[in-house]
């Protein structure tokens, strides 16, 4: 028996300690930080081998032991949560290592990074809660928690200009709004159920309190994971936020924590009828759709992955919409592999960010001699979010597309429109991958900017975080058949591992895969034995000059004028699909239609207040 | 019940004064009759008829008491009152100095 | 009886018309006075003499502030209507009446009428008597039943007496030279010889009485706030009648303040050691002996509640004087 209820105690404690510790402790509270997360991880591993349907309270621990709160306080590990925490405690882990090196300061003549105060404390506090909100049972414990993760969301961004508070305000906004919603569904969920057990809760999404409860848990799920339409925070925090906590939060927990939420609706908590499939499909379609067409034109890098982390985000809830053992066994590994590959492009985004001082792609470029072991791990993070075999985001994205085609042998309208959701589901993999080539030859191909000064490569504590999770990214795509998806359909309970349909050999297939790079590479060899003469380009006697070197950017910013596209792109320009801006215009429209009240003359504001006692009396005697 | 129409009267009178002076010294005058209005009505509705008041005492028989819950209540309201208009009295002429007049009319500041 | 009631009704009625309208703001204010002084004449009928005590002496002390507001300022009003917006006004105050007096011919069967009320949470206080060892039983109900509320209602004097201070302090008060130019004036203006010598007289009794009204707060009529208001209106009376200079004047204002802070901070205090003290663990317990009900000493803490609430009291009142004279002799010197 371990007591894996340190899980969310230790954490939280320990980050109230850290607060109270003064601020120039930096490195101490760091590897304090480090060291919790290591036991954490520790933790979660020995949580990943406990027998199924393990329960236990968090009232077995005296000091938290209240009267009549034990029924508050169960916990209970399942397939799924085990899974979850697994993957909560290694980035847990991971991402504390990464941000021991990338907070320290630059260059003394550099500008300062923008870490937030107390960074160490909120980093924690997110971790207990992220392990709580996966291990608990009870519905107000969940809500809890998941509010805390929302304020720490906002602690760790630091508002150090205009763009950045904005970017932080809108983020407590919506997450803000969206618990709010989730707190009403949780209340309809009692009045329908009069539990707040989540195991005991199922319920047919048939009755109009059932649905509105399920559209409100559902709005609050897209929030946190961040699908159209309410992902808007998430390309402006990961643009203003550190790199390692865009990694950690928008990119890792958030996407494991609502789309663990989501998958728990889908699967146990409520019995999804035709028409909501529907929905969530066409939600999936479309976050795939709109957010991959704006990552092409971004020119920020952090913001490009923030929109391409909203875009697979649809393949998630695609995934668990359909229903099938595939479908959510799909969507729940494409959840893993997301947050393995995301949160290693963030860390490799933040290393470039950290050495170089720039944001914008055209100021950078040719880093790859400087920094190979970062442009490793960054392609190959970006061939598996692209979905280039043999890696791993190549092998979920294949179980969505085959749960589809399995899915459109059923009836009904969802099932019968399959060939849709399959083909957006494929161009968004494809704009995905020429996206990532912009990034990719942006950042570190082609000629290197003399603005950027001599670029060194990063040191052991945030390679290694970036060469472990690439590890995993080739280490789930190769044996993924072999021991990862039979583990999915054991954990999660839905169905037995039996062949897919159109099943990925995946060994053989990298093997081919493997020789065929090499053999290019002899032929490669081969044909440049004879060495040829190197000079520049001439261009009509003139001195090469650096504007004329190409940049792959250029490519992109047709898409931008393309008569199509470009009226779309010139309305998200103007935000009109942003639901905070819309929010926000609303609320500022009824103010100023308000302030016609405001004369400016006592008398008049005190007939408001004597008419508003004569509604209230009107109200009374109705 | 005449007693209680005349009270409410009162109040009426006082609303017509904060809402429709613009002299502050006789809005404050206005609040102070509403406030007076309310006060004598809350111990109105506590009189018992033929009842002494709510004091033990060897020498007086102690009869039935009137209701000395809204006395006690009151008590306290009536010195609050004092600081309050005290209070309004003093932004009266901090407005006083700034605009020259005690007219609502010409502090439009406000206006949103 | 309730004849007597409706004579003083309708006075009131008619002074705080007539107060409303007057063309001068000096007998607007005189009117006033009108409808205060027939409230204590009303509270003397009903049986309330604690009331009348303390509204009697607030009606003073704020008719001497309203009418002191006045001299200083303008006696003026402006002759000049409305004008549109007042049928606004007076449309919202006729739709306010109507909606109103709908209401209460619909909930008018919950009152009784007039002399036929009927206790009941009142029974409580006054059939459990023995409890508080106090006499008076609305000062038994203000320190030992309510005495959360007195709490409240001390705070919020005190939050009156800061919100004053603060918007009468005067601006240029940052700079320390400045102040010191000022007290040039030495000898206090005051009124005459005569009204001088007869308030030396007077003051000393009249706070004698006010702290006899404190003291005796839990046997007769009166208590700590009435006790508090008619000490402050000794104060006043001295400072009125012998004059002020402005640099004693703020000497006193420091000295006023400090002891209001110290006795609303020994009325929580007082509440605290209940918690702490008292077998029963509850705030404002009353953790000393009750005594028997009639002697001066007895009640516990009820007397000195009392008499901490009349200082705090005293000095709230007394300290909104000295600033508002404060504010005038820097105006005007």
């Amino acid at each position: 028996m371990i007591d894996f209820q340190m899980l969310i105690i230790m954490p939280i404690v320990i980050g109230v300690v850290l607060f109270l510790l003064p601020d120039n402790l930096k490195i101490i509270k760091g590897v304090i930080s480090l060291l919790i997360s290591a036991y954490t991880a520790y933790l979660s591993v020995m949580v990943f081998s406990l027998p199924h349907q393990f329960i236990a309270t968090l009232g077995s621990i005296n000091w938290l032991y209240i009267p009549g709160f034990e029924k508050f306080m169960d916990l209970k590990v399942d397939g799924l949560s085990k899974l979850i925490v697994l993957f909560i405690g290694i980035f847990g882990f991971l991402y504390s290592l990464y941000s021991l090196s990338y907070n320290r300061r630059r260059a003394p003549n550099s500008e300062p990074n923008h870490i937030p105060g107390n960074y160490h404390t909120y980093y924690l506090i997110t971790l207990g809660a992220s392990f709580g909100v996966a291990l608990t049972d009870n519905l107000l414990l969940f809500v809890f928690l998941w509010g805390l993760l929302g304020l720490t969301l906002y602690k760790l961004i630091k508002g150090h200009n205009e763009e950045s508070s904005a970017a932080a305000k809108k983020t407590l906004v919506l997450i803000g709004a969206s618990d709010s919603v989730l707190i009403l569904g949780i209340g309809l969920l009692y009045i329908c159920s009069h539990t707040f057990k989540i195991s005991d809760i199922h319920l047919g999404t048939t009755t109009t309190l059932s649905t509105v409860a399920f559209l409100s848990l559902l709005i609050a799920c897209m929030t946190k994971a961040g699908a159209f339409p309410f992902h808007t925070w998430i390309p402006d925090y990961t643009k203003d936020a550190p790199a390692s906590i865009s990694a950690y939060l928008p990119a890792s927990l958030d996407k494991l924590l609502g789309i663990y939420f989501l998958a728990r609706m889908c699967m146990s908590t409520f019995i999804l009828s035709g028409w909501v499939t529907l929905l969530l499909l066409i939600i999936g379609a479309l976050t795939i759709i709109t957010s991959v067409l704006m990552a092409l034109v971004q020119h920020n890098y952090k913001r490009l992955l923030g929109y391409c982390a909203v875009s697979q985000v649809g393949y998630m809830i695609t995934g668990l919409a359909l229903g099938t053992p595939l479908g959510i066994a799909g969507g729940l590994f494409h959840m893993v592999n997301h947050a393995i590959y995301k949160g290693g492009l963030f860390l490799t985004a933040g290393s470039v960010e950290k050495h170089t001082g720039k944001e914008e792609l055209g100021e950078l470029g040719g880093l790859c001699k400087y920094m190979p072991v970062t442009f490793a791990a960054a392609l190959v993070f970006a061939l598996s979010i692209s979905g280039i075999p043999p890696l791993n985001g190549f092998y979920s994205k294949w179980m969505i597309y085959t749960g589809i085609i399995e899915f459109g042998s059923g009836k009904g309208i969802a099932n019968q429109l399959w060939m849709i959701w399959l083909t957006l589901a494929m161009l968004g993999s494809s704009l995905t991958l020429a996206s990532f080539v912009k990034l990719i030859s942006g950042i570190y191909l082609g000629r290197k900017n003399e603005q950027i000064g001599t670029v060194k490569e990063v040191g052991f504590p945030m390679f290694f975080p970036q060469i472990f999770l690439a590890m995993l990214c080739i280490a789930f795509g190769i044996f993924a058949a072999r021991w990862v998806i039979p583990e999915f359909f054991e954990f999660t309970g839905i169905g037995s591992w039996k062949s897919l349909p159109g099943l990925w050999n995946a060994p053989s297939v990298s093997i081919m895969i493997l020789i065929s790079i090499i053999v290019g590479f002899i032929i490669y060899w081969m044909g440049t034995l004879k060495t040829s003469r190197r000079s520049d380009s001439f261009v009509g006697g003139e001195k090469l000059q650096q504007e004329l070197s190409f940049s792959s950017l250029e490519f992109y910013k047709t898409i931008g004028t393309m008569k199509f596209f470009n009226y779309f792109y010139d309305k998200a320009n103007k935000k009109w699909f942003d639901v905070y801006h819309l929010g926000k215009e609303c609320v500022l429209g009824l103010s100023s239609a308000l302030s016609v009240c405001h004369t400016g003359i006592l008398s008049t504001y005190v007939v408001w207040v004597v008419l508003g006692v004569a509604t209230i009396m009107v109200l009374l005697i109705i | 019940m005449i007693l209680f129409i005349l009270c409410f009267i009162l109040f009426v009178i006082g609303l017509y004064g904060v809402i429709m002076q613009r002299n502050l010294i006789k809005i404050i005058i206005g609040f102070a009759i509403m406030e007076y209005s309310v006060i004598l009505f809350l111990i109105l509705i506590g009189y018992i008829d033929a009842a002494t008041v709510p004091i033990i005492s060897e020498s007086f028989e102690s009869g039935p008491f009137v209701d000395p819950l809204p006395q006690a209540m009151i008590l306290t309201a009536i010195v609050i009152g004092l600081a309050t208009k005290a209070l309004l009295l003093s932004v009266a002429i901090r407005l006083y100095k700034k605009y020259g007049s005690f007219d609502i009319r010409e502090m439009k500041n406000l206006r949103g | 009886m309730e004849l007597y009631l409706i004579i003083m009704l309708a006075l009131m009625i008619l002074g705080s018309i007539y107060s409303l309208h007057a063309k001068d703001l000096l007998s607007a204010v005189v009117s006033y006075g009108i409808v205060g002084f027939a409230l204590v004449i009303s509270f003397l009928l009903l049986q309330a003499p604690d009331l009348a005590i303390v509204q009697v002496v607030v009606e003073i002390i704020t008719l001497i502030i309203m009418i002191a507001v006045i001299t200083n300022t303008t006696h003026e009003t402006e002759s000049k209507k409305l004008g549109l917006g007042a049928i606004f006004y007076s449309v919202s105050v006729l739709l306010f009446v109507t909606v109103a007096l709908l209401f209460m011919s619909r909930f008018a069967f919950v009152l009784n009428s007039f002399g036929q009320h009927v206790t009941r949470m009142a029974d409580n206080y006054v059939g459990s008597v023995a409890e508080t060892g106090s006499a008076n039983i609305i000062t038994g109900i203000i320190f030992h039943f309510r005495a959360y509320d007195t709490l409240g209602e001390a705070t919020v004097l005190f939050t009156a007496v800061i919100g004053v201070i603060c918007i009468l302090r005067h601006e240029e008060l940052k700079a320390p030279d400045a102040v010191k130019i000022d007290v040039i004036q030495t000898m206090p203006k005051g009124m005459t010889l005569v009204v001088k010598n007869i308030c030396q007289f007077l003051a000393p009794v009249i706070f004698l009485f006010g702290a006899y009204v404190a003291i005796h707060g839990h046997l007769s009529p009166g208590g700590g706030f009435t006790g508090g208001v008619i000490m402050a209106s000794a104060f006043i009376f001295q400072i009125l009648a012998g004059g002020s200079v402005l640099d004693k004047l703020r000497k006193e204002k420091w000295r006023l303040e400090l002891s209001e802070s110290v006795a609303i901070f020994s009325f929580l205090l007082l509440a605290v050691l209940g918690l702490l003290i008292a077998s029963a663990l509850v705030f404002f317990a009353n953790f000393l002996p009750t005594g028997n009900i009639g002697e001066l000493v007895s009640g516990g803490i009820i007397p000195i509640g009392n008499v901490i609430i009349g200082i705090e009291v005293c000095a709230a009142i007394s300290s909104i004087f000295v600033a508002l004279l404060i504010y005038k002799d820097e105006e005007l010197g």
